[in-house]
């Protein structure tokens, strides 16, 4: 960690981040205000509709509980992608846009050593990922005691909300692994959230017909299972334990080949 | 040729660094002593910047060794840039951050307690430090760089292309910038196609061409070899024709009378010579270092290592 550095790049960081998070916290507002019975009702008819389309949205099963809600409507789908762009503009900030600069050559003319200075910038990412889940985490459950009190356990959304963590983590580890290794600058800030958004694809196709249903196993993504990992299931806490540490192992992977490659800048 | 054989600040030995299509550095060879500034001169493309980029250890070199005060430049990357100031050629600080908070990152990512040379720096070169980077024109975004890489004192400085986008004035500043840390001992690289500029502020010089080093002499050297220049002008345009008849050349057309010999050696002799014409006036002057180097371009001796 190389704090002078951590504290800049944070402050850049914060914008990008408070977007998301405000982005978040709207639908995740939105999402816990609608679990009411009379609108689920509704929310049913509409699915009962269109089951392809809510299933590929990960929405194929309203749930009985609040934390089933709102994983169903939240955690399949849009606590995928929003915190997949944080993590594809946040790698793209801290290591591409220095090196499409330039700026990079400063960094590095700074007796720090490669590795320890792309440490630095790789905690700035997960810190940005950690505020945006403590954010989320704290606004659900305001919500959700708000409107329904007694209805979200706090252990349970904890749990739920770190299984997912696991995940943003292996997404970012996948966006930081192309940012530090590829050559090509657009490959370096597309590579990794490409692959990504595949994988979502995949999931989402997964979910319109049984035909297809097989595809759901096939990604990463498919580890996850956040009502699994609240009911403290062991394949699900695996899953999420797989997830973190492949995406702790693309950090580690794309710091690595950072420190051998050539730069020239 | 490294004084009183001391091992260099700066050594490259037989460097090589092929980007293919003949891009690249090839069998480099280059010494910096301290205390001693090292002008590295070629056009663009000859392969000062790539030749730069190793002793900054931001590329491994595919064959012989880069050192700077016994460090390998590549493995031991930190060892090396505690010691050593870098002014990159493009001018590419942080465009978001003031003057002020980017040198403050530099000097924190450094451990730098003692901001005083920097701001001596700040001073010397008329700096505003409260200004955007951003906003900044490029002979100001060139100050903070020089800033940047002077402020910790470092042992050895390595400069590309340094003055470009400054103002005369401002020139004449860095030239002075680069006298004092020459004699605090500082090991100097500087790169450079303007030729005055590493005139005046170089002990010896390296040409490189085509990513080979065609040449190392000092200065002294440079300057011995400098001929002079005559710009004769003849009585008329026939006489002037006579002249480029008689010398092989094939006669311009127009009125003009005046002609131009470069890299004149032997003076008597041209005096000689033009006892035979008519001629109106004769003026001489000192060939410039461009039109030497360009001459040794396009004649040089490679063997010819200093």
């Amino acid at each position: 960690m190389i704090l002078p550095l951590f504290k800049r790049e944070l402050r850049s960081c914060l914008l990008p981040t408070a977007i998301i998070a405000a982005v978040t916290v709207l639908y995740a507002g939105v999402i816990i205000g609608m679990y009411d019975p009379e609108l689920g009702e509704s929310l049913a008819l509409m699915r009962d509709a269109m089951p392809e389309l809510f299933a590929a949205f990960g929405m194929a099963d309203q749930g009985t509980t609040l934390l089933e809600f709102v994983v169903n409507y939240l955690h399949g789908f849009l606590l995928v992608v929003l915190p997949l762009v944080l993590a594809a503009v946040l790698a793209s900030r801290l290591v591409v846009r220095h090196i499409e600069r330039g700026s990079i050559a400063y960094l590095l003319a700074q007796p720090v050593g490669r590795i320890r200075l792309m440490v630095s910038q790789a905690a700035v990412l997960l810190f940005c990922l950690v505020l945006l889940a403590a954010v989320l985490t704290v606004f659900e459950l305001a919500c959700a005691q708000a409107m329904f009190p007694g209805e979200l356990a706090v252990a349970d959304l904890v749990a739920v909300n770190s299984a997912t963590f696991c995940m943003w983590v292996f997404l970012s580890g996948a966006c930081w692994a192309g940012a530090c290794t590829l050559p090509s600058v657009s490959a370096a800030r597309w590579a990794g959230v490409s692959v990504c958004t595949l994988f979502v694809l995949v999931q989402m196709l997964s979910g319109v017909g049984e035909e297809l249903s097989w595809l759901g196993d096939i990604t990463p993504l498919a580890l996850l299972d956040p009502l699994g990992a609240a009911g403290g299931q062991p394949g699900a806490l695996a899953g999420a334990a797989v997830l973190g540490i492949s995406g702790a192992a693309l950090f580690a992977a794309g710091t690595a080949v950072f420190a051998r490659r050539d730069l020239s800048v | 040729m490294i004084a009183n054989g001391a091992a260099p600040a700066i050594g490259v030995r037989g460097l090589t660094k092929d980007y293919g299509r003949g891009r690249g550095v090839f069998d480099v060879s280059l010494e910096v002593a301290a205390g001693e500034v090292l002008g590295f001169l070629g056009p663009n493309g000859a392969g000062k910047t790539v030749t730069m980029r190793h002793p900054m250890g931001f590329v491994k070199p595919q064959r012989g060794t880069v050192e700077v005060l016994g460090h390998d430049c590549f493995r031991e990357r930190p060892a090396v840039q505690a010691r050593l100031g870098y002014l990159p050629g493009e001018s590419s600080c942080m465009r978001e951050m003031t003057a002020r908070a980017f040198l403050d990152l530099m000097a924190g990512m450094r451990g730098m307690r003692d901001r005083s040379r920097m701001l001596e720096l700040v001073d010397m070169f008329g700096l505003d430090l409260r200004a955007r980077i951003g906003g900044m024109s490029k002979g100001n975004r060139q100050k903070v760089a020089i800033v940047a890489a002077f402020m910790a004192r470092p042992d050895v400085l390595l400069l590309d292309e340094p003055t470009s986008g400054l103002d005369p004035l401002m020139q004449e500043r860095f030239l002075d910038l680069v006298a004092q840390e020459r004699a605090r001992g500082a090991a100097i690289l500087l790169s450079s196609h303007i030729f005055e500029e590493v005139g005046r502020a170089c002990d010896r010089v390296a040409f490189i061409r085509a990513g080979r080093v065609a040449m190392t002499c000092t200065m002294d050297e440079v300057r011995s070899m400098r001929g002079r220049g005559y710009t004769v002008e003849f009585a008329s345009a026939q006489e002037r024709s006579r002249w480029e008849l008689a010398h092989g050349a094939e006669p311009a057309a127009g009125d003009a009378r005046g002609i131009e010999l470069l890299d004149v050696r032997d003076v008597n002799g041209l005096i000689g010579e033009l006892s035979a014409y008519d001629v109106a006036a004769v003026t001489s002057r000192e060939q410039t270092l461009e039109e030497l180097f360009l001459h040794l371009y396009e004649g040089a001796d490679p063997s010819r290592q200093g």
